[in-house]
Protein backbone atom coordinates (compact mmCIF):
# COMPACT_ATOMS: atom_id res chain seq x y z
CA UNK A 1 0.00 0.00 0.00
CA UNK A 2 1.44 2.95 -1.03
CA UNK A 3 0.69 6.46 0.95
CA UNK A 4 2.97 8.97 -0.07
CA UNK A 5 4.43 10.01 -3.66
CA UNK A 6 7.03 12.05 -1.57
CA UNK A 7 11.09 11.58 -2.41
CA UNK A 8 11.52 10.71 0.96
CA UNK A 9 12.55 7.84 2.75
CA UNK A 10 10.37 5.00 3.13
CA UNK A 11 9.85 2.04 5.64
CA UNK A 12 7.32 -0.55 4.70
CA UNK A 13 6.01 -2.05 8.28
CA UNK A 14 4.19 -5.64 7.47
CA UNK A 15 1.17 -6.86 9.83
CA UNK A 16 0.68 -10.21 11.38
CA UNK A 17 -2.07 -11.13 8.39
CA UNK A 18 1.33 -10.44 6.30
CA UNK A 19 -0.63 -6.67 4.22
CA UNK A 20 2.60 -4.48 4.29
CA UNK A 21 2.60 -0.86 4.50
CA UNK A 22 4.94 1.73 3.25
CA UNK A 23 5.11 4.76 5.38
CA UNK A 24 7.44 8.09 5.52
CA UNK A 25 10.27 7.32 7.85
CA UNK A 26 8.95 10.18 9.66
CA UNK A 27 5.70 8.66 9.96
CA UNK A 28 7.56 5.55 11.71
CA UNK A 29 9.77 7.85 13.78
CA UNK A 30 6.51 8.16 15.73
CA UNK A 31 7.54 4.73 17.54
CA UNK A 32 10.46 5.38 19.92
CA UNK A 33 11.25 1.47 19.11
CA UNK A 34 10.65 2.04 15.64
CA UNK A 35 12.90 5.13 16.02
CA UNK A 36 15.60 2.93 18.19
CA UNK A 37 15.86 0.18 15.58
CA UNK A 38 16.24 2.79 12.95
CA UNK A 39 18.92 4.74 15.00
CA UNK A 40 20.67 1.15 15.67
CA UNK A 41 20.65 0.21 11.86
CA UNK A 42 19.30 -2.97 12.49
CA UNK A 43 15.86 -1.91 10.79
CA UNK A 44 15.49 -3.52 7.66
CA UNK A 45 13.55 -2.24 4.82
CA UNK A 46 10.71 -4.57 6.05
CA UNK A 47 9.91 -4.57 9.40
CA UNK A 48 7.92 -7.28 9.99
CA UNK A 49 4.98 -6.87 13.17
CA UNK A 50 4.05 -9.72 13.72
CA UNK A 51 1.54 -9.37 16.81
CA UNK A 52 -0.06 -6.76 15.09
CA UNK A 53 -2.66 -6.97 12.83
CA UNK A 54 -3.52 -5.06 9.64
CA UNK A 55 -6.56 -3.57 11.25
CA UNK A 56 -4.90 -2.14 14.17
CA UNK A 57 -1.75 -1.05 12.25
CA UNK A 58 -4.03 1.12 9.67
CA UNK A 59 -5.61 2.38 12.60
CA UNK A 60 -1.52 3.34 14.03
CA UNK A 61 -0.40 4.22 11.28
CA UNK A 62 -3.38 6.69 10.75
CA UNK A 63 -2.98 8.30 13.93
CA UNK A 64 1.38 8.54 13.62
CA UNK A 65 0.70 10.09 10.26
CA UNK A 66 -1.70 12.90 11.54
CA UNK A 67 0.30 13.51 14.62
CA UNK A 68 4.15 13.73 12.07
CA UNK A 69 2.69 16.24 10.10
CA UNK A 70 1.44 18.64 13.10
CA UNK A 71 3.94 20.74 14.16
CA UNK A 72 5.63 19.29 17.73
CA UNK A 73 4.92 22.03 20.92
CA UNK A 74 9.09 21.95 21.10
CA UNK A 75 9.37 22.99 17.87
CA UNK A 76 8.05 26.61 18.43
CA UNK A 77 6.67 28.19 21.72
CA UNK A 78 3.68 29.61 19.58
CA UNK A 79 2.35 27.26 17.34
CA UNK A 80 -0.85 28.29 16.02
CA UNK A 81 -3.63 27.51 18.50
CA UNK A 82 -6.26 25.97 15.05
CA UNK A 83 -3.47 23.18 14.60
CA UNK A 84 -3.25 22.58 18.33
CA UNK A 85 -7.24 21.95 18.30
CA UNK A 86 -7.19 20.72 15.36
CA UNK A 87 -4.86 17.29 16.68
CA UNK A 88 -7.47 17.58 19.53
CA UNK A 89 -10.42 17.26 17.34
CA UNK A 90 -8.63 14.70 15.46
CA UNK A 91 -7.69 12.53 18.58
CA UNK A 92 -11.37 12.76 19.60
CA UNK A 93 -12.64 11.45 16.34
CA UNK A 94 -9.39 8.48 16.27
CA UNK A 95 -10.77 7.14 19.72
CA UNK A 96 -14.31 6.80 18.73
CA UNK A 97 -13.81 2.73 18.21
CA UNK A 98 -15.27 -0.29 20.16
CA UNK A 99 -13.75 -1.27 23.64
CA UNK A 100 -11.58 -4.45 21.72
CA UNK A 101 -9.77 -2.31 19.05
CA UNK A 102 -9.05 0.44 21.36
CA UNK A 103 -7.70 -2.49 23.55
CA UNK A 104 -5.23 -3.99 20.56
CA UNK A 105 -4.39 -0.50 19.44
CA UNK A 106 -3.06 0.13 23.21
CA UNK A 107 -1.63 -3.22 23.41
CA UNK A 108 0.32 -2.57 19.73
CA UNK A 109 1.04 1.15 20.67
CA UNK A 110 2.96 0.02 24.14
CA UNK A 111 4.49 -2.23 22.09
CA UNK A 112 5.92 0.34 19.61
CA UNK A 113 6.37 2.62 22.21
CA UNK A 114 3.90 5.30 20.72
CA UNK A 115 3.60 7.83 24.12
CA UNK A 116 0.87 10.04 22.94
CA UNK A 117 -1.32 7.27 21.69
CA UNK A 118 -0.45 5.29 25.26
CA UNK A 119 -2.16 8.42 26.74
CA UNK A 120 -5.25 8.99 24.40
CA UNK A 121 -6.21 5.04 24.52
CA UNK A 122 -5.46 5.16 28.38
CA UNK A 123 -7.77 8.26 28.57
CA UNK A 124 -10.06 6.89 26.34
CA UNK A 125 -10.79 3.56 28.60
CA UNK A 126 -10.75 5.76 31.57
CA UNK A 127 -13.60 8.26 30.41
CA UNK A 128 -15.47 4.88 29.03
CA UNK A 129 -15.18 3.32 33.39
CA UNK A 130 -15.88 6.57 34.77
CA UNK A 131 -18.93 7.09 36.82
CA UNK A 132 -19.46 2.86 36.72
CA UNK A 133 -20.35 0.34 38.80
CA UNK A 134 -17.60 -2.45 39.32
CA UNK A 135 -19.74 -4.93 37.65
CA UNK A 136 -20.63 -2.86 34.75
CA UNK A 137 -16.29 -2.21 34.35
CA UNK A 138 -15.76 -6.07 34.01
CA UNK A 139 -18.18 -6.01 31.56
CA UNK A 140 -17.19 -3.57 29.73
CA UNK A 141 -13.43 -4.69 29.91
CA UNK A 142 -14.25 -8.36 29.85
CA UNK A 143 -12.34 -8.72 33.07
CA UNK A 144 -11.34 -12.17 33.70
CA UNK A 145 -13.05 -13.83 36.37
CA UNK A 146 -10.17 -15.69 38.11
CA UNK A 147 -8.95 -12.15 38.90
CA UNK A 148 -12.37 -11.42 41.29
CA UNK A 149 -11.57 -10.23 44.91
CA UNK A 150 -12.87 -12.89 47.11
CA UNK A 151 -16.16 -12.25 48.89
CA UNK A 152 -14.17 -11.39 52.01
CA UNK A 153 -11.93 -9.06 50.31
CA UNK A 154 -14.65 -7.31 49.04
CA UNK A 155 -16.16 -7.12 51.87
CA UNK A 156 -13.03 -5.68 53.12
CA UNK A 157 -12.75 -3.17 50.69
CA UNK A 158 -16.80 -1.99 50.62
CA UNK A 159 -16.55 -1.30 54.48
CA UNK A 160 -13.09 0.89 53.90
CA UNK A 161 -14.62 2.58 51.69
CA UNK A 162 -18.35 2.42 53.25
CA UNK A 163 -18.02 6.41 53.75
CA UNK A 164 -18.01 7.13 49.94
CA UNK A 165 -20.95 4.48 49.15
CA UNK A 166 -23.41 6.34 51.75
CA UNK B 1 12.41 -7.29 17.70
CA UNK B 2 10.53 -9.56 20.15
CA UNK B 3 7.90 -11.13 19.69
CA UNK B 4 4.56 -10.70 21.88
CA UNK B 5 1.77 -13.31 21.73
CA UNK B 6 -1.19 -12.12 20.68
CA UNK B 7 -3.44 -13.34 23.41
CA UNK B 8 -6.33 -16.27 22.22
CA UNK B 9 -9.78 -14.97 22.67
CA UNK B 10 -11.83 -17.00 25.61
CA UNK B 11 -13.51 -16.95 28.45
CA UNK B 12 -10.89 -17.00 31.08
CA UNK B 13 -8.79 -14.81 29.64
CA UNK B 14 -9.33 -11.37 27.94
CA UNK B 15 -7.17 -8.88 25.93
CA UNK B 16 -7.42 -6.39 29.21
CA UNK B 17 -5.70 -9.13 31.06
CA UNK B 18 -2.72 -8.77 28.80
CA UNK B 19 -1.96 -5.21 29.08
CA UNK B 20 0.99 -5.08 31.56
CA UNK B 21 0.30 -3.50 35.07
CA UNK B 22 2.23 -0.33 34.07
CA UNK B 23 -0.93 0.12 31.29
CA UNK B 24 -3.35 -0.11 33.88
CA UNK B 25 -1.64 1.68 36.41
CA UNK B 26 -1.60 4.77 33.23
CA UNK B 27 -5.40 3.89 33.09
CA UNK B 28 -6.75 4.52 36.62
CA UNK B 29 -4.30 7.47 36.80
CA UNK B 30 -6.35 9.35 34.62
CA UNK B 31 -9.70 8.68 36.94
CA UNK B 32 -8.43 11.58 39.48
CA UNK B 33 -11.86 11.68 41.65
CA UNK B 34 -11.58 9.07 44.62
CA UNK B 35 -14.80 8.17 44.53
CA UNK B 36 -14.43 6.54 41.40
CA UNK B 37 -10.87 4.96 42.57
CA UNK B 38 -12.82 3.62 45.07
CA UNK B 39 -15.14 2.04 42.73
CA UNK B 40 -13.06 0.68 40.21
CA UNK B 41 -11.15 -1.18 43.32
CA UNK B 42 -13.76 -3.47 43.56
CA UNK B 43 -13.51 -4.48 39.87
CA UNK B 44 -10.60 -7.12 40.43
CA UNK B 45 -7.29 -7.83 42.85
CA UNK B 46 -5.37 -6.29 39.37
CA UNK B 47 -7.26 -3.17 40.18
CA UNK B 48 -7.27 -3.27 43.72
CA UNK B 49 -3.40 -3.68 43.38
CA UNK B 50 -3.16 -0.55 41.27
CA UNK B 51 -5.58 1.56 42.10
CA UNK B 52 -3.84 1.92 45.19
CA UNK B 53 -0.55 3.08 43.26
CA UNK B 54 -2.28 6.02 42.02
CA UNK B 55 -0.08 9.48 42.42
CA UNK B 56 -2.87 12.01 41.94
CA UNK B 57 -5.95 12.34 43.61
CA UNK B 58 -8.82 14.70 43.45
CA UNK B 59 -11.88 15.16 45.68
CA UNK B 60 -14.29 16.90 43.62
CA UNK B 61 -18.39 16.96 44.29
CA UNK B 62 -18.95 13.38 43.56
CA UNK B 63 -17.22 12.94 46.88
CA UNK B 64 -17.85 15.43 48.60
CA UNK B 65 -21.76 16.27 49.54
CA UNK B 66 -22.77 19.84 48.84
CA UNK B 67 -23.46 21.26 51.84
CA UNK B 68 -27.18 22.45 52.27
CA UNK B 69 -27.72 26.33 51.13
CA UNK B 70 -25.53 28.36 53.28
CA UNK B 71 -27.70 30.12 54.99
CA UNK B 72 -25.78 32.09 57.63
CA UNK B 73 -24.89 29.36 60.04
CA UNK B 74 -22.26 26.92 60.01
CA UNK B 75 -23.70 24.11 59.80
CA UNK B 76 -23.62 23.65 56.16
CA UNK B 77 -19.76 24.36 56.45
CA UNK B 78 -19.37 22.15 59.53
CA UNK B 79 -21.10 19.16 57.43
CA UNK B 80 -18.97 19.41 54.68
CA UNK B 81 -15.98 19.93 57.07
CA UNK B 82 -16.44 16.12 58.01
CA UNK B 83 -17.29 14.21 54.26
CA UNK B 84 -13.84 16.31 53.75
CA UNK B 85 -11.90 14.44 56.69
CA UNK B 86 -13.50 11.03 56.06
CA UNK B 87 -11.95 11.57 51.88
CA UNK B 88 -8.48 12.67 53.63
CA UNK B 89 -8.46 9.48 56.27
CA UNK B 90 -8.93 7.25 53.39
CA UNK B 91 -6.17 8.82 51.38
CA UNK B 92 -4.29 6.30 54.37
CA UNK B 93 -4.69 3.40 52.14
CA UNK B 94 -2.83 5.08 48.87
CA UNK B 95 0.69 5.27 49.93
CA UNK B 96 1.47 7.51 46.63
CA UNK B 97 -0.21 10.55 46.33
CA UNK B 98 1.67 13.38 45.30
CA UNK B 99 -0.72 15.75 44.20
CA UNK B 100 -3.90 16.31 45.96
CA UNK B 101 -6.69 19.09 44.75
CA UNK B 102 -9.58 19.32 46.71
CA UNK B 103 -12.54 21.33 45.18
CA UNK B 104 -14.94 23.54 47.11
CA UNK B 105 -18.89 23.37 47.16
CA UNK B 106 -20.75 25.72 45.02
CA UNK B 107 -21.10 29.32 46.81
CA UNK B 108 -24.99 29.12 45.13
CA UNK B 109 -24.33 32.70 43.89
CA UNK B 110 -25.42 34.23 40.82
CA UNK B 111 -23.18 33.21 37.92
CA UNK B 112 -22.80 36.79 36.92
CA UNK B 113 -21.17 38.03 40.26
CA UNK B 114 -18.00 38.99 39.35
CA UNK B 115 -15.82 37.71 42.29
CA UNK B 116 -12.13 36.75 43.03
CA UNK B 117 -10.73 35.53 46.04
CA UNK B 118 -7.33 34.82 47.57
CA UNK B 119 -5.98 33.27 50.63
CA UNK B 120 -2.55 33.53 52.65
CA UNK B 121 -1.64 31.24 55.24
CA UNK B 122 1.51 31.02 57.35
CA UNK B 123 1.26 28.28 60.12
CA UNK B 124 -2.74 29.03 60.55
CA UNK B 125 -5.04 30.90 58.50
CA UNK B 126 -3.66 34.48 57.87
CA UNK B 127 -5.37 36.56 55.13
CA UNK B 128 -8.14 36.28 53.29
CA UNK B 129 -8.69 38.93 50.27
CA UNK B 130 -11.47 38.81 47.85
CA UNK B 131 -12.19 41.57 45.27
CA UNK B 132 -15.85 42.11 43.67
CA UNK B 133 -16.67 44.83 41.01
CA UNK B 134 -20.53 45.82 40.78
CA UNK B 135 -19.72 45.60 37.62
CA UNK B 136 -17.47 45.97 34.66
CA UNK B 137 -17.64 48.04 31.27
CA UNK B 138 -15.65 47.09 28.24
CA UNK B 139 -14.06 50.94 28.14
CA UNK B 140 -14.17 54.07 29.40
CA UNK B 141 -16.77 55.23 26.40
CA UNK B 142 -19.28 52.62 27.46
CA UNK B 143 -19.18 53.28 31.29
CA UNK B 144 -19.98 56.85 30.97
CA UNK B 145 -22.10 55.67 28.61
CA UNK B 146 -24.58 53.97 30.27
CA UNK B 147 -23.15 56.63 33.44
CA UNK B 148 -24.00 54.17 36.23
CA UNK B 149 -23.70 56.68 38.90
CA UNK B 150 -25.84 54.93 41.35
CA UNK B 151 -23.70 53.44 44.42
CA UNK B 152 -23.18 50.16 45.33
CA UNK B 153 -25.97 49.51 47.51
CA UNK B 154 -25.62 47.77 50.63
CA UNK B 155 -27.29 44.66 49.71
CA UNK B 156 -24.69 44.18 47.08
CA UNK B 157 -21.67 45.08 49.21
CA UNK B 158 -22.84 42.42 51.41
CA UNK B 159 -23.43 39.96 48.78
CA UNK B 160 -20.39 40.14 48.56
CA UNK B 161 -18.73 39.86 51.68
CA UNK B 162 -21.13 36.71 52.51
CA UNK B 163 -19.73 34.78 49.74
CA UNK B 164 -16.19 35.94 50.68
CA UNK B 165 -16.69 34.61 54.48
CA UNK B 166 -17.90 31.30 53.15
CA UNK B 167 -15.50 30.85 50.28
CA UNK B 168 -12.92 31.69 53.09
CA UNK B 169 -14.62 29.17 55.68
CA UNK B 170 -14.12 26.50 52.97
CA UNK B 171 -10.50 26.81 52.01
CA UNK B 172 -9.97 27.20 55.65
CA UNK B 173 -11.18 24.14 56.73
CA UNK B 174 -9.73 22.31 53.99
CA UNK B 175 -6.31 23.75 54.78
CA UNK B 176 -6.79 22.69 58.48
CA UNK B 177 -8.02 18.93 57.70
CA UNK B 178 -5.11 18.55 55.76
CA UNK B 179 -2.94 19.71 58.65
CA UNK B 180 -4.31 17.43 60.62
CA UNK B 181 -3.95 14.14 58.00
CA UNK B 182 -0.89 15.21 56.02
CA UNK B 183 1.07 12.49 57.72
CA UNK B 184 -1.26 10.21 55.96
CA UNK B 185 -0.01 10.96 52.62
CA UNK B 186 3.70 11.28 53.17
CA UNK B 187 4.89 11.47 49.27
CA UNK B 188 2.53 14.43 48.91
CA UNK B 189 3.91 17.40 47.18
CA UNK B 190 1.24 19.03 45.55
CA UNK B 191 -1.70 20.71 46.73
CA UNK B 192 -4.28 22.97 45.10
CA UNK B 193 -7.89 24.08 46.82
CA UNK B 194 -10.43 25.55 43.97
CA UNK B 195 -13.85 25.99 44.00
CA UNK B 196 -16.23 25.01 41.20
CA UNK B 197 -16.04 27.82 39.55
CA UNK B 198 -12.31 28.90 40.30
CA UNK B 199 -12.68 32.39 40.99
CA UNK B 200 -9.65 31.65 42.81
CA UNK B 201 -6.94 29.24 43.57
CA UNK B 202 -5.27 28.10 46.72
CA UNK B 203 -1.84 26.07 46.20
CA UNK B 204 0.80 24.80 48.31
CA UNK B 205 4.32 23.33 46.65
CA UNK B 206 6.78 20.90 48.12
CA UNK B 207 8.46 23.48 50.20
CA UNK B 208 5.24 24.53 52.13
CA UNK B 209 4.54 21.26 52.55
CA UNK B 210 7.40 19.75 54.22
CA UNK B 211 7.16 23.09 56.84
CA UNK B 212 3.03 21.68 57.37
CA UNK B 213 4.40 18.19 58.37
CA UNK B 214 6.53 19.74 60.66
CA UNK B 215 4.03 21.68 62.98
CA UNK B 216 2.49 20.43 65.87
CA UNK B 217 -1.45 20.67 65.17
CA UNK B 218 -3.86 20.42 67.74
CA UNK B 219 -6.51 17.73 67.53
CA UNK B 220 -9.14 18.32 65.25
CA UNK B 221 -12.54 17.73 67.50
CA UNK B 222 -11.23 21.20 69.28
CA UNK B 223 -10.72 22.64 65.61
CA UNK B 224 -13.83 22.03 64.91
CA UNK B 225 -15.08 23.26 68.12
CA UNK B 226 -13.47 26.47 68.32
CA UNK B 227 -14.21 27.56 64.75
CA UNK B 228 -16.90 29.45 65.77
CA UNK B 229 -14.49 31.50 67.72
CA UNK B 230 -12.14 31.70 65.31
CA UNK B 231 -14.92 32.97 63.06
CA UNK B 232 -15.72 35.45 65.68
CA UNK B 233 -12.12 36.54 66.24
CA UNK B 234 -11.85 37.49 62.42
CA UNK B 235 -11.58 41.12 61.50
CA UNK B 236 -12.72 42.38 58.80
CA UNK B 237 -11.71 45.25 56.60
CA UNK B 238 -13.84 46.26 53.77
CA UNK B 239 -12.65 48.79 51.40
CA UNK B 240 -15.52 49.94 49.54
CA UNK B 241 -15.00 52.65 46.57
CA UNK B 242 -17.90 54.21 45.94
CA UNK B 243 -16.19 56.59 43.31
CA UNK B 244 -14.77 53.33 42.69
CA UNK B 245 -13.11 53.46 38.98
CA UNK B 246 -10.55 50.78 38.53
CA UNK B 247 -9.23 51.12 34.53
CA UNK B 248 -7.52 48.16 33.43
CA UNK B 249 -4.51 49.08 31.27
CA UNK B 250 -4.63 46.31 28.76
CA UNK B 251 -7.77 45.39 28.27
CA UNK B 252 -8.98 48.98 28.97
CA UNK B 253 -12.22 47.67 30.79
CA UNK B 254 -13.56 49.44 33.67
CA UNK B 255 -14.34 48.28 37.03
CA UNK B 256 -16.85 49.87 38.93
CA UNK B 257 -18.31 49.40 42.60
CA UNK B 258 -15.49 47.31 43.70
CA UNK B 259 -15.44 46.08 47.04
CA UNK B 260 -12.25 44.58 47.85
CA UNK B 261 -12.58 42.57 51.45
CA UNK B 262 -9.98 41.72 52.98
CA UNK B 263 -10.03 39.20 56.65
CA UNK B 264 -7.96 38.65 59.20
CA UNK B 265 -7.77 36.37 62.09
CA UNK B 266 -7.06 38.11 65.68
CA UNK B 267 -3.76 37.74 67.05
CA UNK B 268 -4.21 38.03 70.81
CA UNK B 269 -0.99 39.78 70.97
CA UNK B 270 -1.41 42.12 68.84
CA UNK B 271 -3.67 44.82 69.42
CA UNK B 272 -6.87 45.06 66.54
CA UNK B 273 -5.39 47.85 65.31
CA UNK B 274 -1.58 46.91 64.94
CA UNK B 275 -2.49 43.68 63.09
CA UNK B 276 -4.65 45.78 60.52
CA UNK B 277 -2.20 48.26 60.04
CA UNK B 278 0.39 46.25 59.65
CA UNK B 279 -1.64 44.74 56.31
CA UNK B 280 -1.90 48.22 55.29
CA UNK B 281 1.97 48.88 56.14
CA UNK B 282 2.53 45.92 53.35
CA UNK B 283 0.14 47.81 50.69
CA UNK B 284 1.91 47.52 47.87
CA UNK B 285 1.40 43.69 48.50
CA UNK B 286 -2.06 45.03 49.43
CA UNK B 287 -2.22 46.39 46.26
CA UNK B 288 -0.20 43.54 44.44
CA UNK B 289 -2.83 41.41 45.29
CA UNK B 290 -5.47 44.10 43.77
CA UNK B 291 -3.12 43.45 40.46
CA UNK B 292 -3.45 39.91 40.75
CA UNK B 293 -7.14 39.91 41.55
CA UNK B 294 -8.67 42.20 38.91
CA UNK B 295 -6.79 41.08 35.70
CA UNK B 296 -4.14 38.94 36.20
CA UNK B 297 -2.55 41.47 33.24
CA UNK B 298 0.72 41.96 35.32
CA UNK B 299 2.88 40.15 37.85
CA UNK B 300 5.07 42.77 38.54
CA UNK B 301 5.25 44.69 41.48
CA UNK B 302 6.25 48.21 42.30
CA UNK B 303 6.19 51.12 44.89
CA UNK B 304 2.99 52.25 45.16
CA UNK B 305 2.52 55.59 46.35
CA UNK B 306 -0.78 56.97 48.26
CA UNK B 307 -1.42 60.10 46.27
CA UNK B 308 -3.59 61.55 48.74
CA UNK B 309 -1.26 61.68 51.19
CA UNK B 310 0.03 58.73 53.56
CA UNK B 311 -2.02 56.85 54.97
CA UNK B 312 -1.62 58.30 59.42
CA UNK B 313 -0.43 55.35 61.48
CA UNK B 314 -3.42 54.91 64.07
CA UNK B 315 -5.96 56.40 61.30
CA UNK B 316 -9.12 54.28 60.81
CA UNK B 317 -11.03 55.93 58.33
CA UNK B 318 -9.94 58.05 56.27
CA UNK B 319 -10.78 59.94 52.93
CA UNK B 320 -10.90 59.64 49.40
CA UNK B 321 -6.99 58.58 48.83
CA UNK B 322 -5.74 58.41 45.48
CA UNK B 323 -3.96 55.19 44.84
CA UNK B 324 -2.04 55.26 42.23
CA UNK B 325 -0.36 51.58 40.96
CA UNK B 326 2.65 52.59 38.99
CA UNK B 327 3.20 49.16 37.29
CA UNK B 328 -0.38 48.73 35.74
CA UNK B 329 -0.84 52.73 36.01
CA UNK B 330 -4.19 51.62 37.86
CA UNK B 331 -5.72 54.68 39.18
CA UNK B 332 -8.58 53.83 42.47
CA UNK B 333 -10.16 56.62 43.89
CA UNK B 334 -11.04 55.21 47.35
CA UNK B 335 -13.99 57.60 48.48
CA UNK B 336 -13.74 55.33 51.90
CA UNK B 337 -11.46 53.49 53.44
CA UNK B 338 -13.10 52.14 56.35
CA UNK B 339 -10.50 49.77 58.79
CA UNK B 340 -12.88 47.93 61.86
CA UNK B 341 -11.34 46.40 64.59
CA UNK B 342 -12.71 44.22 67.94
CA UNK B 343 -11.38 46.76 69.85
CA UNK B 344 -14.08 49.27 71.80
CA UNK B 345 -12.22 52.18 70.82
CA UNK B 346 -12.57 51.50 67.47
CA UNK B 347 -16.21 50.36 66.99
CA UNK B 348 -16.92 53.41 68.48
CA UNK B 349 -15.02 55.56 65.88
CA UNK B 350 -16.55 53.53 63.03
CA UNK B 351 -20.05 53.49 63.90
CA UNK B 352 -21.63 55.29 60.99
CA UNK B 353 -24.75 54.26 59.67
CA UNK B 354 -23.71 52.02 57.35
CA UNK B 355 -20.81 50.49 59.65
CA UNK B 356 -23.83 49.85 61.81
CA UNK B 357 -25.92 47.60 59.02
CA UNK B 358 -22.62 45.89 57.93
CA UNK B 359 -21.93 45.20 61.40
CA UNK B 360 -25.61 43.55 62.27
CA UNK B 361 -25.04 41.49 59.21
CA UNK B 362 -21.75 40.09 59.95
CA UNK B 363 -22.70 39.86 63.16
CA UNK B 364 -25.76 37.67 62.09
CA UNK B 365 -23.87 35.38 59.58
CA UNK B 366 -21.60 34.36 62.00
CA UNK B 367 -23.77 33.51 64.32
CA UNK B 368 -23.10 35.67 67.37
CA UNK B 369 -26.60 37.16 67.93
CA UNK B 370 -25.86 41.07 68.82
CA UNK B 371 -23.07 40.42 70.95
CA UNK B 372 -20.86 42.08 68.57
CA UNK B 373 -23.35 45.57 68.63
CA UNK B 374 -23.40 45.71 72.02
CA UNK B 375 -20.26 47.53 72.70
Amino acid sequence: MSTSSSSSKKIVLKSADNETFEIDEIVALESQAIKNMIEDECADNVIPLGNIDSKTLSKIIEYCKKHAESPKKDDNADIDEKAVEDLKSFDAEFAKVDMPLIQDILMAANFLNIDNLIGLMCRTIADRIKGKTPEEIRKILNINKNDLLSPEQEAKAREENSWAFD
Amino acid sequence: MNTMDKPKESEDSSLFDCLPDEILLKIVGKLFDLKTLCLCELVSKRFYRNVLQVEAISFTNSILEDPPVYEGNITAPVAWLRSLRSACLSLKKFGRVKSLSIRLPPFNVDNDLLFKWKIKFGNKFNLFICLSPSSIYPNKESYVNENGQEQQNMEESWKSYNIALICMMYVWMSHRVLRNYIRNIPLLEEVSITDSEKRGRFSLGAGKIAEMRNCPTPPFGKFVKRFMVHVNNLHWMHLKCNYHLLELPISGYVMKGVSLILLKLNDKRDIAVNCLMNSLDKRWMLLDYINDLSIMETNKRGTISFGGGKIPEKLTWCNAPLLDLPVSRYRMKVATLVVCGMDDSFMSINLNDDMVKLWWRFSRTIGAGGSLLST
